[in-house]
C-alpha cells in the first residue's frame, strides 16, 4: 500500500506531505486506504472562467491517456460492496501513473490555456458510463460509438467497455473546429486521443457497437430514474464501562508504553517515502524538529513567490464510533480544524470533507450510528462557521468469509469517518511548528482538561472501553481558536501542537521529543493524575512561549491559557503533589521511534 | 510584534544568454528550476524533448541545458535510462555540438541518472561512456529528506559556496563507480558535492546523513571539462528560507538575537554561480 501510495503520487509529481497510519484489529477483513489531492486553477485566462465547463451539441467526446481493459470492472460497486469468496479480482484498476501525468502536463500546460476543449471529465467510478453521461447533461444528450473506444486487448464486451474504470483516462468535449489542433498537440506528446462519439442534444443517451444500437436511454432517467430508497434507523445502545483501576504512583512506564503505541508512535519510514518536497513547496513537512516529531498539520506553498501557503490537516477517531458517533464526528471535526489553527492557519480560512466509511448499513442500528454521526458534522461544522466542500462515502465494509477451522467470520470495520482540512496560511513565514524551540520558554496547555477518556488510547491500553468521549462546545472552541491564530499572527508562539491520541502527556513528550529539549511541568487541578494526563478532551494544544511574550500572550487567550511550566534540561519531568514523572527526553525518543524503527 | 525580515528581494535583470528546461514523459521539476534560474538572474524555456526533436526550438539557441527531476517513464526501466536513451537517438549529433560549445549543463536527481546513462559525466577526455551510476539506495527505498552538502572542489558551480542543505529525494541515488574511475575523478577534482553532517565533517557513509550509501558520499561530480553538473540533491527546492527544515528553529533563535531573517537560502547560490559564469 505505501509503495503504491509513492509510486502514484511520486511519478505525478505532485507533494505528498500529509498521511497518518490508523490500527485497529477490526480493519483486518477489510483495510481501508484513503488518498486526496487538492489542485489550483486559476480564476480566468483570457477572459474565460476556468471552473465553467459546458459541453455543447455537437462536441466530439474524445478519450484521451490510457486504453480500457478488463481491470476496474465494478470498482466502484467492489469498493462499497462486502468482500467474500466471490469478490471479484479484476475489479482493482491496475495504474500507471506516467500515462496520467504525460496528459496532465500537456492538458494543463497547453490545451487548457489555448481553450481547446469545452469540458472535461476524469474517468472515474463507472468508466466513461458515467464520465460522459455527466458530460452530457450539459448539452442535453450524446451518442457513443464503443467500436471507437481503444481497448488493451480484443474480447471485450460492450458493456464491459462502457463501465470499465481502468485509469489514466479522461474525456473531453472537443468542438469541431478544434479538433484538428487538439488531436495535433495529443500526438506531439505521445498522449493516446481517440474520438468516441458526439455529444448532443437530444435528451438521450444512446451507445452504438458493431452497428447496432445496444443502448438507448432518456437523459432525465438516466440520471433521475432511481426511486429514492428508504431505509429505517434504530438507537444504538450505549455500550462501555469504566474501568477499575487505580492510578498508578509513578507514570514512567506508562508513558513510554503510550508512546509505544502503534496509534501513537513514530511512522516516519511511510512519510519519508513520499516525496513532499516537488514543486518547492515545502514549508511544514511531515515531521518537524531536530528530533524528527509527526506533525498533525502541513503547511505548503503552492505558488512560487507567494506569501501564502495551503496547510492540511485531518482528525480521525473510530475509536469513539461504537459509543457516540455523534461526539466522534465533532471529534473528527474539532481535531481536522485544531491542527490547522495550531500551524498559524485563521480558522476563517478552513474548509473540511467529510469521508464516510461504514459498515453493514441495512442494518438499522449501523444506519443510526451514520444518522448521529451526520447530525454531529451538521452541528459542528455549522457552529464553526466551516464549510464541508466535498466528501465521499463508502457503506459495506464488512468481510465475509472464513477461519482457519472452516467457521464462517464476518469481521466490520469500526464505523469510520476521516475529516480532512484545508486552509489558506496567509502568511507562510508566521507559520509555527510543533517542536519546543528554546531553553526558558514558558509551557502552556490551552484549555481545561476534563474526564473523557472513553475510547482513548489509554483505556485501550488498559483493556476497556469507558462510557464518556470528549464533548465539544464548538462556539467556544471558535472563540479560542481566533485568539489563539492571533496571537500566532503577532509572533508571541514559538511552538504550538494540538492535544489529540494520547492526551497531553504524549502531546507535552511529542514536543520535548521534537526539540530535543526537557520540561519541567507542573500539574494543575485536582483530576486523578492518569486521567489528567491521558484524557482526550478536545479543543487543547501545547504552546511555548517566549518569557518576553507572557504577557502579551496571556492577554490574548485569557483564561483559556494555563501555565504548565518551562522548557529546559534534558529530562521531561511532570510533578502533581509529588512527582509522577522524570524522564530524560532521549528514552522518550527511543520508545517514540522503536515500534518502526526497523522499517 | 512582526517579524523583522527583508522583502522580497527584487528579481535581477536577466542576463542574455537563455536557458532551455528539458521536459515531459515523467519529468516533474521543471517549474521550480525555472524559477530558481529567473530569481538568480537567467530566463529559460521549458521545452518538451518532442519539441526539440521536432526542431519547433533549438538547442543552439540556448547556452545552458537542464535536465530536471521527476521520474521520466516511471523509471520502469531504471532510472532515467529510457529518457537518455530517447535524447542518445534523436538528439545525439545537437547535444555534441552543444558540448563542444562554451555551454554549461546542468542534471539534478533524475536529470543526473540521465546524464549518467548518456555519459555526460564523468566524460574523460570528451568520451561519452556510461562509466558511473546511481543505484538503489541501500536502504531500498525512496527517501525524501533534507541533506547537507559541502563542494569538493573549487570550481564555476561551487564558487562561494559553504554548505547547501536541501532535500534528496529518489530511490536510486547510490552512486557507484569502479575503483579506477572513483581515482580519476577524484584526482581530477570532479567531485562537486558530497554528503556531510551538520558541521560539515564528513558523512563516511554514515546513514542519514549520507542518505543512500554513495561511495565516497559523492552527492554530484562536474564532468572532466566541469562544464556539465549532475548532482541527486536537488537545491531546486529550497530556494527560500521558509523552505529549509530546520527554519521554524533557525527564525525563532534569530529573532530572540534581534538578527534579520533571511528570504533566500543559501542554496541559491549554485544557480547564481551559473549567472556569473556566463556574465
Amino acid at each position: 500500500m505505501v509503495h503504491g501510495v509513492g509510486v502514484g503520487g511520486n511519478c505525478s509529481g505532485i507533494p505528498t506531505p500529509q498521511g497518518f497510519v490508523w490500527f485497529d484489529d477490526r480493519y483486518v477483513g477489510k483495510p481501508l486506504v484513503f488518498a486526496g489531492t487538492v489542485g489550483i486553477i486559476p480564476r480566468e485566462v483570457d477572459g474565460r472562467k476556468m471552473h465553467e465547463k459546458r459541453a455543447q451539441a455537437g462536441d466530439h467526446i474524445v478519450m484521451v491517456g490510457g486504453r480500457v481493459g478488463k481491470d476496474g470492472i465494478h470498482g466502484a460497486t467492489f469498493s462499497s460492496e462486502a468482500l467474500d469468496p466471490k469478490s471479484p479480482v479484476t475489479a482493482v484498476q491496475i495504474g500507471d501513473p506516467i500515462t496520467q501525468k504525460k496528459f496532465s502536463d500537456v492538458i494543463v500546460h497547453e490545451a487548457r490555456d489555448r481553450g481547446l476543449y469545452h469540458s472535461i471529465t476524469d474517468n472515474g467510478a463507472g468508466g466513461i458510463s458515467c464520465s460522459v453521461a455527466e458530460m452530457a447533461k450539459e448539452c442535453n444528450g450524446c451518442h457513443v460509438i464503443l467500436d471507437a473506444v481503444p481497448l488493451k486487448y480484443p474480447g471485450m464486451a460492450p458493456w464491459e467497455i462502457w463501465i470499465s474504470e481502468s485509469q489514466e483516462r479522461m474525456t473531453l468535449a472537443v468542438p469541431p473546429e478544434k479538433l484538428a489542433a487538439f488531436m495535433d498537440l495529443m500526438q506531439r506528446r505521445n498522449v493516446e486521443a481517440t474520438v468516441i462519439g458526439t455529444f448532443t442534444g437530444t435528451g438521450r443517451c444512446v451507445v452504438e457497437y458493431h452497428g447496432s444500437t445496444v443502448m438507448d436511454i432518456d437523459l432525465v432517467f438516466l440520471h433521475d430514474g432511481l426511486p429514492k430508497k428508504q431505509l429505517m434507523t434504530a438507537p444504538a445502545a450505549a455500550t462501555g464501562a469504566d474501568p477499575d483501576v487505580p492510578c498508578p504512583p509513578r507514570l514512567e512506564e506508562l508513558l513510554l508504553t503510550m508512546l509505544r503505541r502503534k496509534n501513537i508512535c513514530s511512522k516516519e519510514f511511510i512519510s519519508l517515502q513520499y516525496d513532499h518536497t516537488v514543486q518547492g513547496g515545502h514549508v511544514l513537512g511531515p515531521v518537524q524538529g531536530k528530533g524528527r516529531v509527526q506533525g498533525m498539520a502541513t503547511v505548503t506553498r503552492v505558488l512560487p513567490g507567494s506569501r501564502k501557503g495551503v496547510g492540511l490537516s485531518q482528525g480521525l477517531f473510530p475509536a469513539y464510533a461504537e459509543i457516540d458517533p455523534y461526539r466522534m464526528a465533532a471529534a473528527g471535526i474539532d481535531t481536522a480544524i485544531r491542527g490547522l489553527v495550531a500551524a498559524g492557519v485563521p480558522p476563517s480560512a478552513i474548509a473540511i470533507l467529510d469521508n464516510f466509511c461504514w459498515c453493514s448499513s441495512d442494518d438499522p442500528v449501523r444506519l443510526g450510528q451514520l444518522k448521529a454521526a451526520a447530525f454531529g458534522c451538521y452541528d459542528v461544522a455549522t457552529a464553526f462557521g466551516t464549510p464541508f466542500i466535498s466528501g465521499k462515502d463508502s457503506m459495506f465494509n464488512d468481510f465475509s468469509g472464513y477461519d482457519a477451522a472452516g467457521n464462517p467470520v464476518k469481521i466490520s470495520v469500526p464505523p469510520t469517518l476521516l475529516i480532512s482540512s484545508i486552509g489558506v496560511h496567509p502568511d507562510i513565514h508566521a507559520a509555527v511548528s510543533l517542536d519546543a524551540k528554546i531553553e526558558g520558554d514558558l509551557v502552556y496547555v490551552i484549555g481545561d482538561t476534563n474526564e473523557e477518556l472513553a475510547g482513548s488510547e489509554y483505556f485501550a491500553h488498559l483493556g476497556v472501553t469507558g462510557s464518556t468521549v470528549p464533548a465539544l462546545d464548538p462556539v467556544a472552541m471558535k472563540e479560542r481558536y481566533q485568539h489563539l491564530s492571533d496571537a500566532i499572527s503577532h509572533g508571541l508562539v514559538a511552538s504550538a501542537f494540538p492535544v489529540t491520541h494520547g492526551g497531553l502527556a504524549v502531546a507535552l513528550a511529542k514536543v520535548a521529543i521534537a526539540g530535543s529539549l526537557g520540561m519541567d511541568i507542573t500539574m494543575p487541578g485536582n483530576l486523578r493524575p492518569d486521567y489528567y494526563l491521558f484524557s482526550e478532551t478536545l479543543g487543547r494544544f501545547v504552546v511555548t512561549v517566549a518569557p518576553d511574550n507572557k504577557r502579551a500572550f496571556e492577554r490574548a487567550l485569557g483564561a483559556d491559557a494555563i501555565l504548565l511550566g518551562r522548557v529546559g534540561g534534558k529530562n521531561l519531568r511532570i510533578t502533581g503533589t509529588t512527582t509522577l514523572a522524570d524522564l530524560p527526553v532521549s528514552e522518550l525518543e527511543r520508545a517514540y521511534k522503536e515500534p518502526f524503527g526497523r522499517y | 510584534m512582526t517579524l523583522p525580515r527583508t522583502g522580497t528581494p527584487a528579481m535581477p535583470e536577466p542576463i542574455f544568454e537563455r536557458a532551455l528546461i528539458m521536459s515531459g514523459f515523467g519529468i516533474n521539476s521543471e517549474m521550480e528550476t525555472q524559477v530558481a534560474l529567473l530569481r538568480a538572474g537567467m530566463a529559460s524555456d521549458i521545452v518538451h524533448i518532442n519539441d526539440l526533436i521536432d526542431h519547433k526550438a533549438r538547442l543552439a539557441d540556448y547556452r545552458l541545458l537542464v535536465f530536471p527531476g521527476g521520474f521520466s517513464y516511471g523509471d520502469d526501466t531504471g532510472a532515467g535510462n529510457a529518457y537518455a536513451n530517447r535524447v542518445r537517438n534523436n538528439l545525439w549529433r545537437d547535444l555534441e555540438e552543444f558540448l563542444a560549445g562554451d555551454n554549461l549543463v546542468l542534471g539534478i536527481c533524475n536529470g543526473f541518472q540521465i546524464l549518467a546513462n548518456l555519459g555526460l559525466v564523468p566524460a574523460f577526455d570528451r568520451q561519452y561512456r556510461r562509466e558511473i551510476a546511481l543505484v538503489p539506495n541501500r536502504k531500498g527505498v525512496l527517501e525524501c529528506r533534507f541533506v547537507t552538502l559541502k563542494p569538493g572542489a573549487d570550481n564555476l558551480w561551487t564558487r562561494g559556496i559553504e554548505r547547501l542543505y536541501c532535500p534528496v529525494s529518489h530511490g536510486e541515488g547510490n552512486f557507484s563507480c569502479s575503483k579506477e574511475t572513483l581515482q580519476k575523478i577524484r584526482r581530477q577534482k570532479m567531485i562537486a558535492f558530497s554528503y556531510c553532517r551538520e558541521d560539515l565533517s564528513p558523512a563516511n557513509g554514515e546513514y542519514p546523513y549520507n542518505p543512500n550509501g554513495s561511495v565516497e558520499d559523492i552527492a554530484g561530480i562536474t564532468s572532466a571539462d566541469g562544464k556539465v553538473l549532475g548532482m541527486m540533491p536537488h537545491p531546486e527546492r529550497a530556494m527560500d528560507f521558509v523552505n529549509l527544515y530546520d527554519w521554524p528553529l533557525k527564525k525563532e533563535q534569530m529573532k530572540r538575537q534581534g538578527v534579520q531573517v533571511p528570504h533566500e537560502s543559501m542554496n541559491m547560490q549554485l544557480f547564481k554561480n551559473i549567472v556569473k559564469y556566463f556574465q
